[in-house]
């Protein structure tokens, strides 16, 4: 458990933690920007709880798909009107897919980038979303489907 | 139009993952939100309003180092808030300064607040809700660059009563607390100044319970020998 009040062992924590959190906003949100707000909203609550955490990285996980998913919610109807920072690989193949995987609902999206970028079991996952493992695992093969299907 | 096959999607999608990651931009950050505390005890639940208070805090920090390039003041430079009490004033570099405690601030959420009104700024800064802003955290700080010519830096730095006394950390001199005389037993602050060069500045804060803690305000670009994706504090 970290001292939070101690402001290296935060900082620490914030150097260590902020790259793979922001890569992994990104990919749940689509949006660089967006990343960017949903990390520093993570470190700020984790910030608040930081005396009750025992796995810093857990939770700052678990924070980033949470706040991902509510400002995904949010920000539906904003989204269409207003220019997204979007990672671009510069590999033609992977850009389309990736196009095709920010279009998916943030649910298939989210079991996607949990599943295949996270490694996480799907009992994890379901915790994660909220979920029954069942439709962690539906979420899954049609997320997979819609993918395979859009790039035919 | 690309060509998967039905085995390949699973391997596709999560090399195309890994690849989007890879490519996702890391900005070192400019300010740590190691800092930054909620404005409120209240769940903030949407959380746009947690990256306003954020946005807030660190806004304050990025308004006080642009007061150097500021244009000539338009109003009495060191006029005192409305209600502001005089905690503490100097001159850091060519700029004169100073330091006052106030409530219920115009325009602001929270209280109590602290102004920070320099010579030549066009406004004063106004840090509100102190109390707030250090949940969790005894120590926080602002700065601001100050002068022209010698860059010197102002460091204006918040304790809370969980701490007795600060002291530089190589000479263990103590460095005074200033209280705001309305709020005795509340936020005590500390002046500091250093070149701008230097960087940093090491504090130690020894606790009421006996407890040592470090304290290290940063400032200015990262470290020459900073690792590649070094994140500045």
């Amino acid at each position: 458990m970290i001292d939070v009040r101690d402001p290296q062992a935060a900082e620490e924590v914030y150097r260590r933690l902020r790259p793979d959190l922001l890569r992994l906003a990104n990919l749940l949100t689509g949006s660089e920007a967006v990343a960017e707000d949903v990390v520093q909203d993570a470190f700020v609550g984790y910030q608040r709880n930081a005396g009750h955490v025992d796995n810093a990285d857990g939770y700052l996980r678990t924070s980033v798909v949470n706040l991902a998913r509510t400002t995904h919610r949010r920000s539906a109807r904003e989204r269409t009107r207003r220019v997204e920072a979007v990672t671009v690989t510069h590999i033609p193949e992977y850009d389309e897919t990736w196009a095709v995987l920010r279009a998916l609902p943030y649910r298939y999206r989210a079991a996607l980038v949990l599943r295949f970028y996270e490694d996480m079991s799907e009992a994890a996952i379901a915790e994660a979303l909220g979920c029954r493992p069942g439709t962690v695992k539906s979420l899954i093969h049609r997320g997979l489907a819609r993918v395979k299907e859009a790039l035919r | 139009m690309i060509e998967i096959d039905t085995e390949s999607v699973e391997a596709h999608v999560r090399t195309v993952l890994r690849a989007v990651a890879d490519a996702t931009t890391v900005h070192a950050a400019d300010a740590v939100p190691t800092y930054v505390r909620s404005r409120s005890r209240r769940r903030l639940g949407p959380s746009i309003m947690m990256a306003a208070c954020a946005a807030a805090f660190l806004g304050a920090v990025v308004l006080v180092s642009e007061l150097r390039d500021a244009p000539p003041p338009t109003v009495d430079p060191l006029a005192a808030p409305e209600g502001g009490r005089l905690l503490v004033a100097g001159k850091t570099g060519s700029k004169a300064w100073a330091l006052y405690g106030a409530d219920n601030l115009k325009e602001t959420k929270g209280t109590p607040c602290v102004t920070l009104v320099v010579e030549g700024a066009r406004k004063a800064t106004n840090l509100c809700n102190l109390e707030a802003l250090q949940q969790g955290s005894s120590i926080t700080y602002m700065k601001t660059v100050l002068g022209t010519a010698d860059r010197n830096v102002l460091l204006i730095v918040f304790v809370t009563s969980e701490v007795e006394r600060l002291a530089l950390r190589t000479s263990l001199q103590e460095v005074p607390l200033v209280v705001d005389p309305a709020h005795p037993s509340g936020i005590r602050f500390a002046v500091l100044e250093a070149p701008s060069a230097s960087g940093r500045f090491d504090l130690t804060a020894i606790l009421r319970d006996g407890m040592i803690k470090p304290a290290t305000l940063m400032w200015g670009p990262p470290p020459k020998d900073a690792p590649p994706g070094y994140m500045y504090p």
